[in-house]
């Protein structure tokens, strides 16, 4: 079950208390590390340079290939060793974080949303390879929901370019549905104008037509696109809107949404949910409050969209 | 030559002029009418609950079993189906009205609004009450884009060639779910 921060914080502090304690002797053990690493480096080029002036050429290339061959091996053990120190608290702190929530809770840092969920969305390009992480999977009152960080890009001629970064929200939904309703911020009439962005809309998305609603607010801030106008509409509801209108208030143009039997599908555009760094501190306002910032945003859409509340059965 | 172009360009302009206004005219057409399918349809579904609202208060002595015959005998009327939009509209209030009162009946006999078959049968109301919103606000939305397809140029040359009326919006009651229990 979801808590409030204060709550949370009470509960989870002495682990992560202790956790801080670790982070700090792994940084501390890590930074001795990579300055012993240093100066061996050091004493190797002077050695060389010693080297150089008593011995001949053959010697002096055997040696820089050799030292050269040890610095990347180095390299390599302590950036591996500082990605797996990294995992392993981030890890932790999520562990201590889910845990604290009791119920179904759960965190893997290194998963994200099935790709076959993520493509069933409809809300990002399908033929993309999908990259993520932070998994989280957790309940809000009744209502089961995950997410994670999902990246996808394109390898163009001009180099890689991001077609969505952000948060995917993949929440129970308990309407009965037979086809798919998509809602994106409506950018296309924003920027041509009301007449030429419907022109433009009216040839649709992804097979789907355009659903033109009767809420003026929420027509010039949404763009929805479905597969059956009536089940559009029996999601959109006049009350559904309105809470959709409130969540752009506060969130702006970064949402959108998908409804599919079953699923309402969020994506949070630039919105990463938390990573750590073994130079950051988890408490007070460090790591602890990213990993409940995106918590708190999940619960928060839920709640505005009133997913808790069933006045009919599933 | 060149004036003979331009009459034969502005033949082809003019053929694709009618062909998209046709066929834009005869899709909204079509689309109205199966908005309004779809909103027969989930009228039905709200008929289909009065005999299961009949047998909630089968049990009790004490219920007004008029309230319960008379939304029968508006049934067994004329179907909505038979009927204008107009007419359907004022039918389907009628029997809008005969349910809330036989609900609001319900709902002041303790023994039956606490009945786990009247609890169950809430949750339908709320559903096929839901679908019937979204069938008329899609049906109200067909109406518009007909109207509009038979006021605006090019597509109002047709509407006028086929003699072509605007179509007035429905106006139907939804029951709203007052009375809805929650599940917590």
């Amino acid at each position: 079950m979801y808590k409030p921060k204060v709550e949370l914080l009470h509960k989870v502090r002495p682990k992560l208390v202790e956790l801080e304690l670790q982070r700090k002797e792994t940084l501390k053990a890590r930074r001795k590390t990579e300055w012993t690493a240093l100066l061996l480096v050091i004493v190797g080029i002077a050695l060389i340079v010693l080297l150089t002036t008593y011995s001949g050429e053959h010697v002096v290339s055997a040696l820089l290939f050799g030292s050269f061959t040890c610095i990347g091996i180095a390299v390599y053990y302590l950036r591996t060793a500082r990605l797996k120190a990294k995992d392993e608290l981030q890890q932790s702190i999520g562990n201590v974080i889910t845990e604290a929530m009791e119920g179904n809770w759960s965190y893997k840092a290194d998963r994200h949303l099935r790709p076959g969920l993520v493509k069933r969305s409809g809300l990002v390009a399908k033929s993309r390879p999908i990259y993520g992480n932070n998994l989280i999977k957790g309940e809000h009152g009744d209502t089961k929901f995950s997410f994670s960080n999902i990246n996808i890009s394109s390898e163009g001629k001009d180099g890689r370019s991001d077609l969505f970064g952000g948060i995917l929200v993949a929440i129970d939904f308990n309407k009965e549905l037979k086809g798919k309703t998509l809602v994106f911020p409506d950018l296309a009439q924003n920027a041509l104008g009301p007449w030429l962005g419907k022109k433009v809309q009216s040839f649709g998305w992804a097979g789907l037509d355009l659903v033109y609603l009767e809420d003026p607010i929420f027509e010039k801030a949404f763009a929805v696109y479905g597969s059956d106008q009536v089940e559009a509409r029996y999601i959109l509801t006049p009350h559904m809107m309105s809470n959709m209108t409130r969540l752009r208030e506060r969130y702006g143009d970064r949402l959108s949404f998908s409804f599919m039997q079953g699923t309402v599908f969020v994506a949070i555009e630039y919105e990463r949910s938390f990573e750590s760094d073994l130079k950051v501190p988890i408490l007070p306002e460090g790591t602890f409050y990213h990993f409940y910032k995106s918590i708190d945003l999940v619960t928060d859409v839920i709640d505005h969209l009133q997913l808790n509340t069933r006045i009919w059965s599933k | 030559m060149i004036q003979l172009a331009i009459i034969l360009l502005s033949i082809l302009f003019l053929s694709l002029l009618i062909g998209w206004s046709y066929n834009s005219f005869i899709h909204r057409k079509n689309a109205l009418q199966y908005a309004y399918s779809s909103l027969e349809t989930m009228l039905q579904k709200r008929h289909e609950l009065l005999p299961k609202l009949a047998e909630v208060v089968q049990t009790s002595a004490e219920f007004e079993f008029r309230l319960v015959q008379e939304a029968t005998s508006l049934l067994k009327q004329r179907t909505s189906k038979e009927l204008p939009p107009a007419a359907m509209v004022r039918h389907e209030n009628q029997i809008a009205k005969s349910i809330t009162q036989i609900t609001s009946a319900i709902n002041r006999d303790a023994a039956l609004r606490q009945g786990q078959s009247f609890v169950h049968l809430q949750k339908s109301i709320v559903e096929v009450e839901a679908q019937i919103s979204a069938s008329r606000r899609a049906y109200n939305a067909a109406v518009m884009e007909y109207n509009n397809s038979i006021e605006m140029f090019p597509t109002a040359v047709f509407a006028s060639l086929l003699k072509l009326q605007r179509i007035d919006p429905v106006d139907l009651i939804v029951l709203e779910p007052e009375y809805a229990v929650r599940d917590k």
